[in-house]
């Protein structure tokens, strides 16, 4: 039997050795995750394997004080989880089901954080609702505590919710109208169409929001950073032992007490409760949905969604108008001096190097993602469902556990013996300064989202189309690059704006490979709002979004545009 | 185009088999499999979904790898040829026309990458556009074009690169009925005219009759016969052939004697001769196959056979028949109207034994 | 089309490629534009340097500028508080990315002269500046000193019914809860120099320090990053008390943030002196001794005030702004920087484990 297997196995390889196509795409792929991924990942667990570490989890673990931040952690994607699902239903619901007015500001509104820089609603939120904040206590006179548990749970809440409301939105879009009419034809009431049809068939799709929500809100690092008060989370004590002490046994001790939680409820996500789904995301609807005719409740829909749409038009006016403000909050006489300082003055340099290495990091990871989409879906080969779980770490692993990976496997030249395998990629002595490990941290926290949108894509893609292409003698690279790619073409230019967004707003994976030679944008507006010089932390929000936004314009004029870009986004997530 | 005189494409499979793993699963979905295929045949593999028939033909195509076996074709042993340096054209089920490229540009695709010159291949592509009926349709994109004419496009995609070997995989059943009998009758036409050996993949038994020069019936990854229609249909080699080949009254008989080719059994309280199988000794048990346009119906008052039911679909009338307890189909192809049967009437039962056959007895798979 | 998609792929790359190999055209074309980007790591000696720079941001960037104008050398800087820069030296100990590190208080210069992550060097320029306030050998050098002291919003603390606090015990008022804030002591120097005042005052007694923080943290709304973080925080009426230097206290209050006042313990508190030193194993060296020359002429020590940063110089020759704190005026405790060196690691550790993660009670 062994030795069948293993005869088949050679077969198998002698088979992908024939086709250079999937030799040259595999060993691209496997090095890539090996290097970018696996290796500092097994660094930073073999840090806190050893018997120094050891010391560490029984403090953490036997104190009260530690148990608390535990439970904080959990208790945060718990809630942030619960409401931020909840919202993207919400707003999932009237995008799709509810016949009323300004529904593209809405959806617009709910999409705005993919592009949005970390700070920029936490920031606008103390401005606005803190002690000091306009509204509360200047409109209402309240001074309302934002700092700890509950600003957290709201800021987070409407950072995060997009994952959930995209998700959703294709849920709800797919579903079949014809059920809710039979439903209907039965007797039933609309509320109990809601209820009985409805809502259970997008079960899967509403525990898979919450769980993705609930692995991006533990693993969030800006936020607690900026507005944790007294309620302290795993992530911002991963980053004040590395930063605060260099102390990478806490480090690496903490990020695996993070990873657990993170790692399991997205295994469960991925495997068990995206499997469970009973209605294809990517299926064609087939007539029109039902919509809600009842006025009370869809006034008190568009209300209740709108007041949230207006909600986050206000932060992100605020992060605008605060830019051109000498003081927000106290003394609102409109200066340029905030861009002056961005722009012109040295934050032009984390400016220009985050733009460079995003820039660079963009494409690689586009054709990186539809690379392993293809080989994901379209080839047939040992260890295949592997690649596409290790590329999706990528997401997977809370921000600040890559960093601390980064650090450690990159700092130091990769030797075997005398033989350097790599020289330091990261640090200010590092090769190119350090840009380098900078750019593997873009690409890998970048290249799920294509990979996602490439195997829906794929999936969509009746596979005799490249098999006629094959039947009529193309070879496997031409077959990929005359028809595949064109074919997919939307789920790579998803894979493209996405990618340059995460890019140019990610913060956790990063913050610790910041080098004098390679400035990040995001931790230069973590060092204003702390320092609370919100207005030049507001005017780099605004240029991020800008060039963001002008990023994926020319992305869209080149690539070409295309519908489904958000239905692509939806999966991809 | 012109037909080719002395007609390459010989193709032969040698026990090929092709064993698929699921988890700890190992299917084998072809099951030694050997086959002769004479340059110009047009051959269909028929048999229920899962038999074996559509991975055997990608087994030929090459997008699948052999198990084991050989697969030689004009005396070249092609098994590992990868799928793009065959010398074959398929048709797929779902035309698989590139929705990116327009019509001209999904039947040049090939053309163009066999490096041959823009005007020959504008040349080529017109003339097989022409011959499909597809004049003018040149610009357009698939997505604009009938069901029917996105099949013509893709068969002629395949046909204008000259294949030695023309692959169809169920071409035909995304179509409406009046459009399939149609194109039936196209592709027939077609192909005996350009005398390329087909290999044509179906579930449905009427199409395999009407295009076949032989039909290969499989089950399970097995061949189960080999032959040409008539044979196929009149002379089934097992139980499962007869059943899947239109439908049949099955009736257990004892075989009274052999007389050459044909058995002597007792049916209906009478002994006929009728043809027989081959393997089949006198004494044992047998199956007495009877298509049910070959059983006669005649009202008899007294007799213990009652029509049970009657359907009539106007070009024909079908019957059920309770024959003291065992139901039996029959059907009158040129019913009359005086001549209908009512339900209840009895009736004397008999059939025509030269269009029946005898066959080995085997335990009947429950359905 | 998809040819489209990969020329963007290349031009992109080609572009990107280009753009970080090349020395990337300023923003402006000043000669002064000191955010010069070097995309390579500085070779030995080459003319380049990169410091350090614990203060606020702007006195950093005047001061690079001013730098680099003067002596043509391209100047660079990473801002850091004081305790994460002395852990960023730590992580970068054997292949520097550093040459020289300015500002912050002097328990975080020795600790690093201890840790070995700075190296000696007695500027010429060094010797106008009074012993107290620089190491003999040379591994750390005053360049200004501050006193610490309560930054408070006087709004807040009306509406609260409170009065400008001026004792360490004023702070533990329940009516203030959730109203202070301070730096974490693990990043920041300004807090551990708040830290070391409490336990200066208690005798030297650690744990009494750590009883006092305890009971101080029931009314601590957050611990920031940056010491000088909680000014702007009680500037815009998040809260009543910054525990701050005072000379930050002064720089919001000029920024505009009028509500700010400064008020002193009167049990007596702590005061910092900002240092410079070079870090050991420096890249360039010889435009590392360079900047520590200069930062100690009296001159560029004038530089802080024009950026509200009214510390008080340690050149006797310079200038001192009417805003900067009367030292004379104030009861000061008696700093010992090698001992609070010495107990640093310990404290920040322990403050880190018991108090800043702690429930309120």
């Amino acid at each position: 039997m062994a030795t069948i297997s293993l005869k088949r196995r050679l077969g198998e390889f002698r088979r992908i050795g024939s086709d250079w196509t999937l030799l040259v795409g595999l060993l691209v792929v496997v090095l890539f995750l090996g290097v970018a991924i696996i290796y500092p990942l097994s660094k930073m667990l073999g840090v806190s394997f050893t018997a120094e570490s050891f010391a560490y989890y029984v403090r953490y673990f036997s104190s009260p004080v530690y148990q608390g931040i535990m439970w904080n952690t959990i208790q945060l994607g718990l809630v942030v989880g619960l409401f931020g699902t909840a919202l993207g239903f919400l707003f999932a619901y009237v995008q799709v089901r509810v016949d009323v007015p300004f529904k593209k500001f809405m959806n617009l509104m709910a999409l705005m954080p993919i592009i949005s820089p970390p700070f920029a609603v936490a920031t606008a939120a103390i401005v606005l609702f803190g002690r000091g904040g306009l509204i509360t206590y200047r409109l209402f006179g309240i001074r309302y505590n934002l700092y700890g548990f509950t600003g957290l749970t709201i800021v987070l809440t409407l950072s995060l919710f997009t994952v959930a409301y995209m998700n959703l939105q294709g849920m709800l879009r797919a579903l079949d109208p014809s059920l809710d009419e039979a439903a209907t034809n039965l007797g039933a009431s609309k509320w109990h169409v809601f209820r009985t049809i409805t809502l259970p068939m997008l079960i899967p799709g509403i525990a898979s929001s919450f769980l993705l929500l609930f692995v991006e809100a533990i693993a969030d690092l800006a936020n607690p950073l900026v507005l944790g008060g007294d309620f302290t989370v795993l992530a911002s004590r991963v980053y004040i032992a590395i930063s605060g002490e260099y102390d990478i046994f806490a480090g690496s001790v903490l990020s695996v007490i993070l990873l657990v939680p993170s790692l399991t409820v997205f295994i469960v996500q991925r495997y068990w409760v995206s499997r469970k789904s009973v209605i294809s995301v990517t299926g064609k609807p087939a007539g029109k949905p039902t919509m809600i005719t009842n006025p009370i409740v869809r006034w008190g829909l568009f209300a209740l969604t709108m007041f949230f749409s207006l909600l986050i038009l206000l932060i992100y006016g605020t992060v605008f108008v605060g830019a051109f403000t000498e003081l927000f909050g106290i003394n609102y006489t409109p200066t340029l001096r905030h861009f002056e300082f961005v722009v012109l003055g040295l934050g032009s340099q984390a400016m220009m190097d985050t733009t460079k290495m995003s820039l660079i990091a963009t494409p690689i990871a586009g054709v990186l993602g539809m690379l392993i989409a293809w080989l994901v879906v379209r080839k047939h080969f040992t260890g295949r469902s592997l690649i596409d779980f290790i590329s999706m770490l990528g997401i997977a692993l809370p921000g600040t556990v890559l960093g601390i990976g980064y650090l450690l496997a990159f700092n130091k030249p990769a030797d075997i013996g005398s033989i350097t395998l790599l020289p330091p990629l990261a640090g200010g002595t590092a090769i190119a300064g350090g840009t380098i490990a900078l750019i593997l941290a873009y690409v890998v926290r970048s290249v799920p989202a294509g990979v996602r949108a490439g195997v829906a894509s794929l999936q969509q893609i009746d596979p005799s189309i490249e098999e006629a292409s094959i039947s009529l003698g193309a070879d496997n690279a031409t077959t990929f690059r005359k028809v595949t790619l064109p074919l997919i073409r939307p789920a790579f230019l998803t894979g493209l704006v996405y990618s340059f967004a995460r890019s140019m707003t990610s913060l956790s994976a990063v913050i610790f490979l910041s080098t004098p030679y390679a400035k990040i944008m995001t931790a230069q507006i973590l060092n204003e709002v702390d320092a609370g010089r919100f207005g030049n932390a507001f005017a780099y929000c605004d240029i991020l979004i800008i060039m963001v936004l002008i990023v994926i314009g020319i992305l869209y004029f080149v690539v070409g545009t295309t519908t489904g870009v958000e239905r692509d986004f939806g999966v991809s997530l | 185009m012109t037909t080719q005189t002395s007609p390459s494409g010989h193709l032969l499979l040698n026990s090929i088999s092709k064993v698929f793993e699921q988890g700890s699963n190992r299917v084998r979905a072809v099951d030694n499999v050997s086959l002769e295929i004479h340059g110009g045949e047009f051959i269909t593999l028929l048999g229920p979904s899962g038999c074996g028939k559509t991975t055997t033909l990608r087994l030929i195509a090459g997008f699948e790898l052999p198990s084991s076996g050989q697969l030689v074709l004009d005396k070249r042993d092609i098994a590992n040829l990868p799928p793009n340096q065959r010398p074959m054209a398929m048709v797929f089920q779902s035309y698989a026309l590139f929705p990116h490229l327009n019509v001209f540009e999904n039947v040049a695709y090939g053309l163009h990458l066999k490096k041959m010159k823009d005007n020959e291949i504008r040349e080529a592509v017109e003339i097989v556009l022409n011959m499909m009926n597809l004049t003018g349709l040149g610009k357009r994109s698939p997505s604009q074009l009938s069901g029917g004419q996105q099949q013509r496009v893709a068969l002629a995609r395949a046909m204008v690169m000259k294949p030695k070997v023309l692959l169809f995989d169920e071409p035909l059943s995304n179509l409406d009925a009046k459009l399939r009998i149609q194109m039936r009758v196209e592709i027939r036409r077609l192909q005996q005219r350009l005398g390329i050996t087909s290999i044509y993949v179906t579930h449905d038994q009427v199409e395999a009759m009407s295009l076949s020069d032989r039909i290969v019936v499989m089950n399970k990854g097995r061949i189960e016969q080999v032959g040409t229609p008539v044979e196929i249909f009149l002379r089934p080699a097992s139980l499962f052939v007869a059943d899947f080949i239109g439908r049949a009254n099955f009736i257990e008989v004892t075989v009274l004697g052999r007389q050459g080719d044909s058995c002597v059994v007792k049916a209906f309280g009478a002994d006929f001769k009728v043809p027989c199988s081959p393997i089949i000794e006198t004494g044992k048990q047998a199956y007495l196959m009877i298509r049910p346009e070959m059983m006669k119906l005649t009202p008899q008052t007294g007799s213990k056979a009652q029509i049970r039911s009657t359907i009539y679909l106007g070009s024909s009338v079908e019957y059920e028949v309770d024959d003291g307890g065992s139901m039996l189909m029959a059907v009158d192809t040129q019913p009359h109207f005086e001549n209908i049967l009512s339900e209840g009437t009895p009736v004397a039962v008999s059939f025509d034994p030269s269009t029946s056959y005898v066959l080995p007895y085997e335990e009947r798979p429950s359905k | 089309m998809y040819r489209r998609i990969w020329v963007l792929v290349l031009c992109v790359t080609i572009l990107s490629i280009l753009a970080a190999c090349t020395a990337p055209v300023p923003p402006t074309t000043a000669p002064t534009q000191a955010a010069a980007q070097p995309t390579a790591a500085p070779a030995a000696g080459s003319g380049k340097l990169t410091v350090l720079c614990t203060p606020q941001e702007d006195w950093c960037v005047a001061l690079t500028k001013a730098f680099q104008a003067e002596t043509g050398i391209e100047t660079n800087y990473v801002r850091l508080s004081s305790g994460e820069a002395v852990a960023r030296l730590r992580a970068g100990k054997d292949n520097p990315e550093f040459d020289v590190w300015f500002g912050g208080p002097m328990d975080g210069y020795e600790v690093a002269k201890a840790e070995g992550l700075v190296e000696p060097y007695v500027s010429p320029n060094a010797a106008v500046i009074k012993d107290s306030i620089k190491d003999k050998d040379g591994y750390w050098t005053g360049i200004y000193v501050g006193a610490f002291g309560f930054c408070s919003n006087k709004d807040v603390l009306a509406s609260l019914g409170l009065d400008v606090p001026n004792s360490w015990d004023d702070l533990l008022d329940p009516k203030l809860k959730g109203q202070i804030a301070m730096a974490h002591p693990a990043t920041s120097g300004t807090a551990f120099t708040a830290f070391w005042t409490v336990v200066t005052l208690n005798g030297g007694d650690i744990d009494k320090a750590f009883e006092y923080f305890k009971k101080l943290n029931n009314n601590i709304l957050q611990y920031t990053k940056t010491g000088s973080a909680p000014g702007p925080m009680a500037g815009r009426g998040e809260i009543a008390i910054a525990l701050i230097f005072s000379h930050d206290c002064v720089k919001f209050q000029k920024e505009g943030m009028t509500s700010l006042v400064t008020s002193f313990p009167a049990e007596g508190t702590g005061y910092e002196v900002g240092g410079v030193g070079i870090v050991k194993g420096a890249k360039n060296i010889d435009a590392a001794k360079k900047w520590v020359d200069w930062v100690l002429t009296a001159k560029v020590q004038e530089i802080a005030a024009t950026v509200k940063s009214f510390q008080l110089p340690t050149n006797p020759d310079a200038a001192v702004p009417p805003e900067a704190v009367k030292l004379d005026t104030l009861k000061l405790v008696n700093y010992d920087f090698v001992a609070s060196a010495a107990a640093k690691k310990g404290i920040t550790e322990r403050f880190d484990a018991e108090i800043a993660p702690a429930p309120k009670e």
